[in-house]
């Protein structure tokens, strides 16, 4: 069987998918809720960080808005879709490029990410209210953003290490 | 040190001083409001003392919103239209800049100090 072409790349990148469009049902289905709008725990990060680390960034980043649009084609709306888009967006693009700085590990990585995408989510909702008092969520998101941002990056880690080259 | 030594040093660091900041921020209490501004879409609703009890009633388009409950000094949301009722359990606030977001529903309630500038405090 021929596990290095690029028939096998797709179907690999498609299971990558898949997990994190069930991750972003589970996290929806799950309801965490805490009272503040935007704190949840990012299950489907893992799946990101996990092509980020294993496929490189163009591979990364086809599974991340895939993922996006169409978990918002199932389960969101327009609305959620610009939040989700904005988070996604920036939160990938500032973990690209601390990658590549190399000072952080994964966990350090997926830090930066969730509270990029947090922020970048406040940034949006300001702009749709029209007002920088959302702003004053910043400090819950930041924290919360860390503590699960380290949770999902340490599970990440794990599965980097312990997952074969080719599964 | 190893590569991945000093990584995880970098990771803990990063997320002791992350936390550290939100901490900082979080306990930076404001000054007591005086006044609930609310907004729909960005848009002023209505300005209200917080020194008065008072039931505002926030009405869209013939749909009831959510209503804001001014009582001892601290305003909170009751009987939001969304499903996510986020902003019912954000409970009661009083401080200056302190809000309260509906993001479905697209209604902000703000409390507000004696004018000047009011700056974003957490």
């Amino acid at each position: 069987m021929n596990r290095d072409g690029a028939a096998a790349k797709t179907a690999r990148l498609s299971v990558m998918l898949v997990l994190a469009l069930i991750m972003s049902y589970v996290e929806n289905a799950v309801g965490f809720n805490v009272g503040v709008p935007g704190v949840k725990i990012g299950f489907a990060n893992v799946v990101v960080l996990f092509a980020l680390y294993r496929f490189g960034v163009p591979c990364a980043f086809g599974v991340n808005i895939c993922r996006i649009l169409l978990s918002a084609l199932l389960f969101g709306n327009v609305f959620s879709l610009m939040y989700s888009l904005a988070g996604g967006l920036l939160s990938f693009a500032l973990m690209v490029g601390v990658k590549r700085t190399g000072w952080f590990g994964i966990t350090g990585v997926s830090v930066i990410g969730a509270v990029c995408h947090n922020i970048a989510q406040l940034c949006a909702a300001a702009m749709v209210m029209g007002s920088g008092y959302v702003f004053s969520y910043a400090p819950v998101l930041i924290i919360a953003g860390t503590v699960f941002g380290a949770v999902t990056g340490a599970v990440c880690h794990i599965l980097v290490k312990k997952i074969p080259e080719k599964f | 040190m190893s590569r991945g030594r000093r990584r995880l040093l970098a990771d803990l660091c990063l997320i002791v001083l992350l936390i550290a900041l939100g901490a900082f921020l979080l306990f930076q209490r404001g000054a007591e409001g005086s006044t609930v501004e609310i907004r729909v879409n960005g848009e002023l609703y209505g300005s209200y003392a917080l020194s008065a009890d008072k039931r505002i009633d926030i009405v869209k388009n013939d749909v009831l919103l959510g209503t804001a409950v001014i009582e001892d000094g601290t305003v909170r949301v009751e009987n939001a239209l969304c499903d996510g009722k986020d902003c019912e359990k954000s409970g009661r606030i009083s401080e200056v800049g302190r809000c309260i977001v509906c993001l479905p529903c697209g209604v902000t309630v703000t409390v507000k100090g004696d004018g000047g500038l009011d700056g974003v405090t957490g």
